[in-house]
């Protein structure tokens, strides 16, 4: 259990002056995106001004995925850590790093929500997410970018440990492979299906539990390959 | 008797390239072994497979008699310093130290501030602006401070100066003395380390050449010179590892016991016996052909 700790201990380490940039400038375009807006309506527009931080944490939790997979395996091995318990430590990882990423995001977006609406800005006006501002709600945004998050940053760890026990040659086969696939009659049609799903969830139309249960079972998947790949993966010579 | 690291018939094949072939080796508990050998001798990747960071093709590693593959127990008794950097680029120093204090059981905090002292290295510096005789530092504090059972060495001091590889030489051995554990040193570095080593590996194209104690080793490696024909009619029947002629007189190093009885003999036809520095010995063992034993018309 130690092991672990000190393995979630190294990501915090190393995660954390990247975090400190990327949220900086989550910040600074925030205020940027008000400084536009409050000069956009000086100018007389009126119609919706749409931001969402929610792309750029998704993109960042999968590069965190991939990167850092790559990094801190044979890092992990030279510290002397079994690759089960660097598995264990990296799932970890991915909710805890998804879980921050997603409670900062949502008070960023609260953040926004309430000065926009202290300038003077309906919701309809700006399309924000926040409209009750109660706890409730709160908590909806943190688990609706959560579980997306946990998803995309699973997937984008799975791509990195194919990357690092198989080469990218093996990924770019995948790749073609999946292309490929999506020529079947009714694979690309099923594939939209999902793809509206989550965006209709994201707009609220959907149950929270069906996608919470999607997403576990995605991150469980993902992790059911990402762990006999990290078994038998060695330190590059 | 259970040895620190045991290999037995490790073999490792990186596709059609042959990196190691059947070693058998057994290191002991407290003693400080040199693994020498030149570049591509197949060092770094048994160092590897000893710390399971690569799997063997073929045979098993025991470590203190344990296979250390999924093994917390076992390689919790290990540490491994690379040449080629351990640590994340984007690290300092000092959150460098608190990480590997974190993965090793007998960290000793107050060996990594003194040699971090004594070497200068500025803990908020990150891994990726230090020189690479920094980052060799940074290597040999946490080897050091580690106080695993077992410390491995892979070539410690890349870019490191004269007086940084003897500052790393006392504090080694200052260590050791006060804490004593098992520590391979491998290295190019030999005439420096010569006097550190008690027992010497030396693996020449992924096979063991000599492997023994480094005191035994250095007493059955002499030089004889004199006369050519008298030369010759003494070493004859010995191991010859090198020969080389001056006129009429020749220098044979051989590889291979004297007697009381034969040196006397040696002194009284005025041959100068002398000793083979270990570097010049593993120069011969690895380096150029190996003359086999008696056999001096080559």
């Amino acid at each position: 259990m130690n092991r672990i700790k000190s393995h979630l201990k190294m990501h915090y380490i190393n995660t954390k002056m990247s975090l400190i940039i990327f949220w900086s400038i989550m910040f600074a375009i925030s205020v940027l995106g008000i400084l536009i807006a409050l000069y956009a309506r000086s100018r007389g527009y009126n119609g919706t001004i749409t931001i969402s931080h929610m792309p750029a944490v998704v993109i960042f939790g999968a590069i965190s995925g991939l990167v850092s997979y790559n990094e801190t395996l044979p890092y992990m091995l030279n510290m002397g850590i079994t690759r089960k318990n660097f598995i264990l430590g990296y799932a970890l990882y991915n909710t805890v790093l998804s879980l921050i990423l997603s409670v900062i995001f949502t008070f960023l977006t609260l953040w926004e929500s309430l000065l926009y609406n202290l300038l003077g800005f309906s919701n309809q006006q700006i399309g924000q997410i926040f409209t009750a501002f109660s706890i409730g709600e709160i908590f909806d945004r943190i688990w609706s970018c959560f579980i997306i998050t946990l998803a995309v940053t699973a997937f984008f760890t799975l791509v990195g440990s194919i990357y690092y026990k198989k080469g990218i040659m093996y990924l770019f086969g995948i790749g073609a492979l999946i292309m490929l696939v999506m020529f079947i009659p009714g694979v690309a049609a099923g594939v939209f299906r999902v793809l509206e799903y989550i965006i209709l969830y994201l707009t609220g139309d959907k149950g929270y539990l069906t996608m919470t249960l999607f997403s576990l079972a995605f991150f469980l998947a993902c992790y059911s390959i990402i762990y006999p790949l990290a078994r038998t993966s060695q330190v590059k010579r | 008797m259970k040895y620190a690291v045991e290999c037995r018939n490790i073999s490792k094949n990186f596709g059609r390239t042959t990196a190691l072939s059947d070693i058998n080796i057994k290191l002991e508990k407290d003693k400080i072994y040199g693994l020498l050998g030149r570049n591509g001798a197949g060092k770094s990747t048994l160092l590897n497979i000893v710390t399971a960071q690569v799997f063997p093709s073929s045979g098993e590693v025991k470590i203190f008699g344990e296979t250390p593959y999924e093994n917390d127990r076992a390689l919790r008794h290990l540490c491994i310093v690379k040449e080629s950097g351990m640590f994340l680029k984007d690290v300092n120093v000092g959150d460098a130290l608190d990480i590997a204090s974190s993965f090793y059981d007998n960290w000793d905090n107050n060996l990594a501030e003194r040699l971090l002292r004594e070497f200068e290295l500025d803990r908020r510096k990150t891994y990726k602006n230090l020189s690479l005789g920094m980052r060799s530092q940074l290597g040999i504090i946490v080897g050091l401070a580690s106080r695993a059972p077992i410390t491995i060495f892979d070539e410690p001091y890349i870019g490191l100066d004269a007086a940084g590889r003897q500052l790393f030489y006392d504090a080694l051995i200052e260590d050791y003395m006060e804490k004593p554990r098992t520590i391979i040193l491998s290295t190019h570095l030999i005439d420096e380390v010569s006097n550190l080593l008690e027992d010497v590996i030396i693996l020449h194209k992924g096979t063991v050449k000599l492997e023994g104690n480094s005191e035994d080793i250095k007493n059955k490696a002499f030089y004889i010179s004199g006369i050519k024909d008298s030369v010759e009619s003494h070493v004859s029947g010995k191991k010859v590892l090198n020969k080389e002629e001056f006129g009429k007189t020749m220098a044979v190093a051989i590889f291979d016991s004297i007697s009381e009885k034969e040196r006397k003999a040696m002194e009284a036809d005025d041959l100068i016996i002398s000793s083979v520095p270990l570097q010049q010995l593993f120069i011969f063992l690895t380096g150029g052909k190996m003359i086999k034993r008696g056999d001096m018309n080559e």
